[in-house]
C-alpha cells in the first residue's frame, strides 16, 4: 500500500495522482484501474487547480515527458 | 534486535519468506550455499529504495506493518498479471506474423520492425483513444478546472502499477521509445529475426551518441519491484554502464548482466522461450540493490561482479578509468567502503 494524493474531476469521480511531471498528472481513477486520464496543474491566485489539456499535440508532449522521465 | 527504521544508507539482509533479519554468520552460510547451488539464493537485500520499510523486533515490514512475506505475495500476484498481459501480447503479435509470414523474408529487419509496429499500434490503440478522448478539452466549450485540496489515499500496489505500465505502452506507441518493439522482438522464437531487431537498435544507439534520453530506447522491458519502483530491462551494455553510474539506478546495470548471462544459457539451449525469460527475470523483480544480483548474473565472486559491473579494471584489479571518468573518484571510494562495512566474506573475497 501506499498514500497517493487525490483529485475529484469533473465526472465527480476521484483520480489518484500516479505521478506529476513538469505541471502534468497522471492519473487513475480510484475505482478503475482501467480509467486513466491526464492533466495539468494549473496555478491561479495561489492556488492550485487541475485541467483538462488544450490539444492533442499537448497531449503528445505530455506522454513523450512521461516516457523520458 | 531493537525497533529501527531504515534510512537512504540503510543495507538489511532478511530472509525473504519470513522477514526476518540475518545475523552476519547465517548471512555468511547462506551466501556460501548459494556459491555452493550455483547461484541461487533466498537472501533479500534491502537499500535506499526501500525507505518505507520498518524493522520491529527483528522483522522487516513496511509502514502499514505488513510482513514482507505480504509484500512478496503482492510481487507474485503483480508479476501473475503481467505474464498474462505477455501472453495477450504474443497471441496478438502470433496472429499478426502468421498473416504475413508467407509474403515477405522473415530475415529482412524492415519487415521485423513493421510486425513489431503494426502489433504495438493494434494493443495500445484503444488505450490512446480512451486517454486522448478524456485528457483534451472540447474545442470553444469553457475549460473546467478542479482545485487541488491535497487529499491523500491508500492505494494498492497492482492497481497503482497497471495505471503506470498503460500509460507507458501508450506512449510507446507515439514512437518516443523502442522499449515495447524490443519486447516484441525477444517473443519472435526465432533468433535471427531477434539478432536483428537487436541489430537495428543498436545502430540507432550509435547515431545518437551515449546520453541518458536515449537510453530509453534500449529498455526492453519495464516492471516494477514490490515497493513500486520501476525497473527497466536493458538490452545494451554501455548503456547499462552508463545507468550504473547513478548510485540510485545501479541495480539496473546489474539487471543486464543477468539478462545477458540468461541470454547465454539460451544460447546453450536453457531458458528457450518466453515464460521462462519471463520467469527468470521475473524472480529479481523484487530486489533492489546490484548486490541481490550478484549471484543471478552468473558471478562466482564479489570480485567477478565488480569487473563485470565496471567497477574493477580486470587486468590491474584497481578501481576501473572508465568508472572513475563516469562516476567520479568519490563514486568509488563510495562504494568500496560500502563492501568494506558489510565485512562479508564472499566468493574468496
Amino acid at each position: 500500500m501506499i498514500d497517493l494524493e487525490v483529485v475529484t474531476l469533473e465526472d465527480n469521480k476521484e483520480y489518484y495522482i500516479l505521478r506529476e511531471i513538469a505541471n502534468y498528472l497522471y492519473l487513475v481513477n480510484t475505482q478503475d484501474d482501467k480509467d486513466i486520464t491526464i492533466r495539468k496543474n494549473v496555478n491561479k491566485d495561489g492556488k492550485n487547480y487541475v485541467q483538462k489539456l488544450d490539444s492533442e499535440e499537448e497531449l503528445q508532449k505530455a506522454l513523450e515527458l512521461f516516457a523520458n522521465n | 534486535m531493537e525497533n529501527m527504521e531504515i534510512t537512504q544508507d540503510t543495507i538489511i539482509y532478511y530472509d525473504k519468506a519470513t522477514g526476518r533479519v540475518l545475523s552476519p554468520e547465517e548471512l555468511r552460510e547462506k551466501w556460501n550455499m548459494a556459491v555452493l547451488n550455483g547461484g541461487h539464493t533466498d537472501i533479500t537485500i534491502v537499500s535506499s529504495p526501500a525507505k518505507n520499510l520498518i524493522i520491529e523486533d527483528g522483522i522487516v515490514k513496511d509502514r502499514v506493518n505488513q510482513t514482507v512475506g505480504d509484500l512478496l505475495a503482492q510481487s507474485a500476484k503483480q508479476k501473475a498479471e503481467m505474464d498474462a498481459q505477455t501472453a495477450d501480447f504474443q497471441s496478438l503479435l502470433n496472429s499478426s506474423e502468421k498473416a504475413e509470414s508467407s509474403l515477405t523474408d522473415i530475415d529482412n529487419p524492415d519487415y521485423i520492425i513493421n510486425i513489431l509496429e503494426n502489433a504495438k499500434l493494434k494493443s495500445s490503440m484503444d488505450d490512446y483513444a480512451h486517454i486522448a478522448d478524456s485528457s483534451i478539452a472540447v474545442k470553444d466549450e469553457p475549460l473546467p478546472s478542479y482545485e487541488r485540496m491535497g487529499q491523500r489515499k491508500s492505494i494498492k500496489y497492482p492497481s497503482f502499477t497497471k495505471g503506470l505500465v498503460k500509460i507507458a505502452t501508450v506512449a510507446t506507441i507515439l514512437g518516443v521509445s523502442l522499449s515495447l518493439a524490443n519486447v516484441a522482438a525477444q517473443n519472435i522464437s526465432s533468433t535471427n529475426r531477434y539478432n536483428s531487431a537487436v541489430k537495428y537498435i543498436e545502430e540507432q544507439y550509435e547515431e545518437d551518441g551515449r546520453n541518458f534520453v536515449n537510453r530509453n530506447k534500449h529498455i526492453i522491458e519495464g516492471s516494477f519491484d514490490s515497493y513500486g519502483h520501476p525497473i527497466y530491462f536493458i538490452d545494451n551494455e554501455a548503456v547499462a554502464k552508463d545507468i550504473l553510474a547513478v548510485p540510485d539506478e545501479g541495480y539496473l546495470g546489474a539487471l543486464y548482466m543477468a539478462y545477458e548471462q540468461m541470454g547465454n544459457d539460451r544460447a546453450n539451449g536453457e531458458y528457450d522461450n518466453w515464460d521462462d525469460t519471463i520467469g527468470f527475470i521475473g524472480s529479481l523483480v523484487d530486489e533492489t540493490h546490484p548486490k541481490a544480483y550478484l549471484t543471478t548474473a552468473g558471478c562466482k565472486s564479489f570480485d567477478e561482479f565488480l569487473i563485470k559491473a565496471g567497477y574493477v579494471d580486470e587486468k590491474s584489479k584497481e578501481p576501473s578509468v572508465e568508472m572513475f571518468k563516469t562516476a567520479g573518484k568519490q563514486a568509488v571510494i563510495d562504494f568500496a567502503n560500502f563492501l568494506q562495512e558489510d565485512n562479508i566474506t564472499v566468493g574468496g573475497r
